[in-house]
């Protein structure tokens, strides 16, 4: 065989190390770095009402909140596709505005409890809060914002905004939910004005019942619709209960409760599902790919490839050659190209590995 | 709980084996190094086929560029820029066309110079707070349409005379067009 040279590219794979604070973001501290930033799904926490010298206060309250959003069902199986990092904004006040106590400070969100008159809806000024993240950490996927308030309260919505409050964080993982995975609301009080439909992939409306969209989910024997009065737990059996989506009647969801539905639930297995698929697509499961980028390898005699994956369960490696699955399990491939069987004529071959 | 969603990590490459071939050099077309594997169906962001037309003659491959974003606002019929950054594309990965997940509320297109499309993507904004019910601290759940809607959008860096158009999907505010 003539000496023949392979230029030979994993594909898309760039993560090569894990990833420090950028240097635009000032006052950042990271609370969990996995891989590089354009390998996982890097979320930035803000902080609201907190002074210059609270400064430490913020970054041990957004590690809590970072630990517990991370260490909760769902997102800690799959922690180690996440970045977390605490990107600090001084106010000149401490802790949030809370009109009907009569309480006002000034802080670099404007934070405020009783937004539209609803006590515990806790919200921000959203363009001050984003461009602040835009400026100092554009390459964020998901922003969360802490307010320095102990009170019960949070919101959904272009910031996921909670308070210090233990239950607070529960809006979180809930909004979460919307944000990554695109995931209806199951509970049923009324939106007046949204739209109709089902696009999400946790809600069926009637005409979509056969088949389900969560078909393959479903508790074998489970009746269409299924009636509440079988539910042996919060995600047992999975069928198709009315009532989702703001609505009483039409509209599906796959679980009796899920934290779609209300807070202090997990995510049934639909949910679950949705949330996962994303949290593949927005990061790369392949770390420190050896070679690193094209290059050529030897003709003849053995040349190894290596790739790490990260810490998660279940995860493994399977190598291919020309779409055919080579070897599994090992992060390593040892190919000698001149024993590869040709498939092609010299000058246009190509070889997948 | 999770069983049978085994994650399988698929190692991909090309691999051009010809005598004499460079040892260096871009990557064979379709390798995936420099351009954008992110993006589903159901995923904002994605870029459509006015991008298969390919970018002016000498412009950069439009998903090999640097990632602008940009954060927008939306109150009443007004929609602008509010702020914007650049980044390498490699800064983001699978995310670099990202823009939420769920129905569009909006659209970006890059277009060239005379207002032709080069690329194009959806975007989901979120226009109202929410709280789901919390039972345990006897909260119900709350929706409240936002006044000023506010959102990031990422969208390939234009090039000389090209610019991003930014338009609600349904109508609600003209095109915002950036820079």
């Amino acid at each position: 065989m003539a000496a023949a040279c392979v230029g030979l590219t994993l594909a898309g794979l760039t993560s090569t190390a894990n990833a420090a604070c950028p240097a635009a973001a000032g006052d950042c501290k990271e609370l969990a770095s996995t891989g590089s930033l354009g390998a996982r799904i890097d979320l930035v926490i803000l902080g609201d009402g907190y002074t210059e010298a609270e400064k430490d206060k913020f970054y041990s309250d957004a590690q809590k909140v970072s630990e517990g959003l991370l260490g909760s069902e769902t997102y800690g199986a799959y922690a180690p596709v996440f970045n977390s990092w605490a990107l600090f904004t001084p106010s000149a006040e401490s802790g949030a505005d809370d009109p009907s106590a009569g309480k006002f400070v000034s802080t670099a969100f404007d934070a405020s409890y009783d937004t539209s008159g609803i006590d515990y809806l806790l919200a921000v000024n959203y363009s001050k809060a984003l461009s602040e993240v835009n400026k100092r950490f554009p390459e964020k996927d998901v922003t969360l914002c802490i307010v320095n308030a102990t009170a019960y309260g949070g919101s959904g919505g272009p910031v996921a905004v909670v308070s210090l409050h233990q239950s607070s964080l529960e809006i979180a993982r809930h909004e979460l939910g919307h944000t990554l995975a695109g995931l209806a609301d199951e509970y049923t009080a009324p939106y007046p004005g949204y739209p109709d439909g089902d696009p999400e992939p946790n809600v069926a409306s009637a005409a979509h019942l056969d088949p389900l969209k969560w078909a393959s989910w479903l508790t074998p024997g489970v009746s269409i619709p299924t009636p509440i009065s079988d539910a042996k737990s919060d995600h047992d059996p999975i069928g198709a209960y009315e009532g989702a989506r703001y609505k009483e009647t039409g509209v599906f969801r796959p679980a009796p409760d899920c934290l779609m539905r209300a807070l202090d639930v997990t995510f049934c297995p639909v949910c679950s599902e949705a949330m996962v698929l994303e949290f593949s697509r927005l990061s790369l499961l392949i770390d420190a790919p050896s070679p690193a980028s094209p290059g050529a390898i030897p003709g003849e005699g053995a040349s190894v490839f290596s790739a790490t994956i990260p810490a998660l369960a279940d995860l493994m490696i399977t190598w291919s050659i020309d779409g055919q699955p080579t070897q599994t399990g090992s992060d390593k491939l040892a190919i000698d190209p001149s024993k590869l069987a040709r498939r092609r004529p010299a000058h246009g071959r190509a070889e997948g590995v | 709980m999770l069983a049978g969603l085994a994650a399988m990590a698929g190692l991909a490459a090309m691999a051009g084996l010809a005598a004499g071939c460079a040892a260096n050099g871009d990557p064979p077309r379709g390798s995936g190094v420099g351009s954008d594997p992110g993006g589903g169906s159901d995923t904002a962001g994605a870029m459509t086929a006015a991008q298969a037309s390919g970018p002016a003659v000498g412009a950069k491959a439009i998903d090999a560029r640097d990632v602008a974003i940009l954060t927008m606002e939306q109150t009443g019929a007004s929609l602008r820029v509010v702020s914007s950054a650049r980044r390498p594309r490699s800064s983001f990965g699978p995310a670099a066309s990202w823009n939420g997940t769920g129905t569009a509320t909006h659209r970006w297109a890059l277009r060239a110079a005379d207002g032709s499309a080069l690329a194009s993507g959806d975007i989901v904004a979120r226009g109202a707070l929410e709280a789901p019910p919390s039972p345990k601290e006897g909260a119900p759940a709350a929706n409240v349409p936002l006044a000023t809607v506010v959102f990031d959008v990422k969208v390939p860096h234009p090039e000389a005379a090209e610019y991003i158009e930014i338009t609600p999907v349904n109508g609600a505010a003209p095109a915002a067009r950036w820079p």
